[in-house]
């Protein structure tokens, strides 16, 4: 059976098993040390929340094409692969917050971030009050990912990367900085903006076909405008909006992350319903684009099991309450 | 893909070992260096463009690159498109405190300590 994503906001049921089921994935022992991802310093456990931050770490620091430069186009962004590698991510992240809650119902809640952003001031909406995500500051000090240097089961910051992009370990609260990297949020407009396909100057008809060669960060078409190197900004404007930990490759470190990807996925998910379950580029590229391509397999568990092909209906596995 | 054969996946083993056996990822060694062509009334551009940048006196070997139109990206900052190297560095001493220690840190004002040119809402520095 499906499960069903809804809005965080106004679903405190889901709200709350989110929340913990993170907390439960972030005391879980994984078994795996530190040692094990070539991760510097004395062999520590890993938790399993954190085998995430790992993996979205290490997808961005593999290089499309193999030879090439991650800061061009890597295994999980800046290119076509961006939006399938996500979800298929999400994906994972569900089935495990399903087996820690043992609720096989349980379904990622989303964060509308695009309601917010329509807001005089983002700071001050209910996404960030203690019942929900909790506020800004180094470390975040309210709500249920509030830093407390007495619990060593408490929610804490244990790998991030730096300046030079190599993952580390630390110990220490979450960080959120508020409108550092961008004055706003996107707002509705911005969202309504990525659909419209009308000729220009009203709107963007290449917004129908879902990425265009030369498939980089900023090629034409649905993917970069929704990633954010085209356009206002949208995915990647979040991102630099809530700053902290959401700022660097070990973004995955705030839970927020998942809300805001549920969100984004469901933008894609109300493309496809308008302009079909289709992607480019098609196994006729270049070999050049390894992991970018329909039946690439994805940088995940599952091998040839998980490729773009295989996220593009997966109404077998989530539906959402609303699609844009 | 069906939820049985997620939730067969779903155990933190399976992503844990293949994780593990993921190459390890290159390391970046001092700067990179950016190569832009263009081709402008028959003639052919080349410009080699390499940051050699230190923060405090110390080497800071952040990768930084220069795309075609000129923006700078740095992968440390993923989600950034910058307009200058100097916002590069100004994002990348604001966004992570502790490898950047000493300096004057607006502590009580969250907002003031990253992007001077990006930070405020209202007020007389604008935008850029
Ligand atoms: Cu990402």
């Amino acid at each position: 059976m499906a499960v069903v994503r809804r809005n965080i906001i106004t679903n405190p049921a889901v709200r709350d098993a989110f929340i913990e089921g993170v907390l439960r994935l972030k005391r879980e022992d994984s078994t795996l040390k530190t040692t094990a991802f070539g991760i510097p310093g004395p062999p520590t456990p890993v938790r399993t929340y954190d085998l995430f931050v790992i993996w979205h770490y290490k997808a961005m620091m593999t290089p499309v094409p193999p030879n090439g430069d991650t800061d061009i186009r890597n295994a999980a962004h800046r290119g076509p692969v961006f939006l399938p590698w996500h979800r298929f991510m999400l994906s994972l992240l569900e089935a495990h917050l399903q087996r820690v809650l043992g609720d096989p119902g349980f379904g990622l809640p989303y964060w509308d971030w695009s309601i917010d952003g329509s807001l005089p001031a983002p700071e001050t909406a209910l996404i960030w009050k203690p019942d929900f995500m909790g506020g800004q500051g180094d470390p975040v000090s309210d709500g249920p990912f509030a830093f407390n240097p007495a619990d060593p089961n408490g929610f804490r910051v244990r790998l991030d990367s730096g300046p030079n992009v190599n993952l580390r370990q630390t110990d220490r609260g979450l960080r959120r900085a508020f409108a550092s990297g961008s004055p706003t949020l996107p707002n509705a407009l911005d969202v309504g903006a990525a659909f419209n396909t009308l000729p220009a100057p009203f709107g963007d008809p290449d917004l129908a076909t879902y990425d265009f060669a030369p498939w980089l960060a900023n090629s034409r078409g649905f993917r970069s405008r929704l990633e954010g190197f085209t356009g206002t900004g949208l995915h990647n404007q979040v991102h630099r909006w809530i700053g902290g930990d959401m700022a660097p490759a070990s973004s995955p470190n705030d839970p927020v992350f998942y809300l805001h990807h549920a969100n984004v996925d469901r933008l894609w998910e109300g493309w496809m319903n308008r302009h079909g379950r289709t992607y480019l580029p098609s196994m006729a590229e270049s070999a050049d684009l390894l992991g970018h391509r329909i039946d690439d397999p994805l940088i995940s568990p599952l091998g040839a099991g998980a490729t773009p092909r295989t996220t593009l209906d997966n109404t077998a596995l989530f539906t959402y309450d609303v699609v844009p | 893909m069906t939820p049985e054969e997620l939730a067969a996946a779903a155990d933190p083993a399976t992503l844990g070992n293949y994780l593990s056996a993921l190459p390890e990822p290159p390391h970046h060694h001092g700067p990179l260096t950016s190569v832009r062509h263009d081709v402008f009334q028959g003639h052919h551009i080349m410009i080699r463009t390499t940051y050699e940048v230190t923060v405090d006196g110390a080497p800071l070997n952040a990768p930084l690159v220069v795309s075609d139109d000129g923006q700078v990206h740095s992968h440390a900052l993923p989600t950034y498109e910058f307009l200058s190297a100097t916002e590069t560095i100004r994002a990348l001493i604001g966004n992570f405190p502790d490898d950047f220690p000493g300096g004057v840190r607006p502590a009580d004002d969250v907002h003031d300590r990253n992007l001077p040119h990006h930070v405020h809402r209202t007020g007389d520095e604008g935008g850029s």
